[in-house]
């Protein structure tokens, strides 16, 4: 699994205003215009995932009990 | 009727807990040993009633019994097998609480001994007593006792991992991945697994299922644990010093100072509710919970085209699908595309 191309995306998230914006409009041709090479499973992680969520946001969807 | 006709709903937590009730009654042989067993079995139902009202499925009742109907079309034949899963799941349960000296009231008077002894016969030897009476070929019973030893190994492993991390300044993103895959993973993927080889599928299709469950014990168990970081009144897992995948993955970007420094707050955070909230403000700030996030919805799309690909019967590959998205509950596409 490409766990570092995974940091990559993330710090490039945190940092960069202009490639939030851009992940939000189309985050595969995001993604894919600053090199970050992300395997099939990630891809699929990526396209699913909603980027314009805040992480207030994120986190109310996320359960709390997990399943477990 | 035909068997695809039948509604997997048709069994219920409540059909479990009285099977596992019975089989308590009948393997013990002696009274002493059954009333250790019903005070640990007493916990279970508020347990499943807590899954219920926060996802509305319980694992260990659910995936063995919508896999069996997700190949054969009906789930009562595996409810004695929901609830063997159910008293592994409660086994590990009370091991668990036993590991972080976190005994419930129902066991006042009892010695750790005695918990121990407790968390043993349901984790492992009821529910080799209940594998042993299900209504199989010797060789379909072969086959499930091999994915059960494997999975008790298996999750064994993740659990040693986790406690070897416990505390520790230099856990890395991937070991404490490999402890949930270990831990929860593996647990879900046995009794999806277990689900699978009772209801006859071949090989492939096992694994396939097998995937299901370790995607959704992963996915699970991540979001559970952003949940216990961020949004939890008290953090359990930061007064234990457990180091979750937040946490290891900040930690193993720091070096010098900065590491010293936040190691300290970990330290502090074990027993101060103000250092806890700064832990998870560092963390949020420097991407820690989108990255666990992200990783949580990889294992979950994993599961998802595993499902796919074991093409399950109706409506049980529903409920599996409806249950896989209850995890992230919207985090994913799909509830995005709901949301216009």
């Amino acid at each position: 699994m490409s766990y570092e191309a995974i940091g990559q995306l993330i710090d490039r998230w945190m940092n960069d205003a202009s490639f939030r914006a851009a992940l939000r409009v189309d985050a595969e041709a995001a993604v894919r215009q600053v090199g970050i090479e992300l395997d099939p499973d990630a891809q699929a992680a990526l396209k699913s995932i909603d980027w314009s969520l805040s992480d207030a946001d994120l986190m109310s969807r996320v359960s709390a009990a997990g399943g477990a | 009727m035909e068997q695809a006709e039948l509604r997997p709903e048709a069994v219920s937590v409540a059909d479990v807990l009285a099977r596992l009730q019975a089989s308590v009654a009948e393997a013990c042989v002696d009274p002493a040993q059954r009333r250790l067993l019903q005070v640990a079995l007493s916990g279970l139902n508020g347990q499943f009633q807590r899954s219920i009202a926060e996802l509305g499925w319980v694992h260990c009742v659910e995936l063995p019994l919508q896999v069996h109907a997700a190949v054969r079309g009906d789930c009562a034949p595996a409810l004695p097998l929901a609830a063997l899963c159910s008293s592994i799941f409660l086994g590990l349960d009370i091991f668990d609480d036993l590991a972080d000296g976190d005994e419930p009231e129902r066991w006042r008077g009892y010695s750790p001994g005695q918990i121990t002894l407790a968390a043993a016969l349901t984790a492992n030897v009821l529910p080799a007593w209940l594998l042993a009476r299900l209504p199989v070929s010797p060789e379909r019973l072969l086959l499930m006792q091999r994915t059960l030893a494997d999975g008790y190994l298996r999750m064994a492993a993740g659990q040693q991992s986790d406690l070897a991390m416990t505390g520790s300044a230099a856990p890395q993103a991937t070991e404490v991945e490999a402890s949930v895959l270990g831990k929860a993973g593996e647990q879900f993927a046995t009794y999806a697994a277990l689900g699978a080889q009772l209801a006859g599928a071949e090989p492939a299709r096992v694994a396939l299922f097998a995937s299901v469950g370790r995607g959704l014990g992963i996915a699970g168990q991540l979001a559970s644990d952003c949940f216990e970081l961020f949004e939890a009144g008290f953090s359990r897992d930061l007064a234990a010093g457990t180091r979750t995948l937040p946490i290891a993955w900040y930690l193993q970007r720091l070096d010098g100072p900065a590491r010293e420094d936040f190691l300290q707050l970990l330290d502090n955070a074990r027993s101060d509710r103000q250092a806890q909230l700064k832990v998870a403000d560092v963390l949020r700030a420097q991407g820690a919970l989108r990255y666990t996030v992200f990783i949580a919805e990889l294992h979950r799309q994993r599961a998802l085209r595993a499902l796919t690909e074991a093409a399950p019967r109706e409506p049980a590959g529903s409920r599996l699908r409806a249950m896989l998205e209850s995890v992230m509950a919207g985090a994913g596409g799909q509830q995005r595309e709901e949301r216009g």
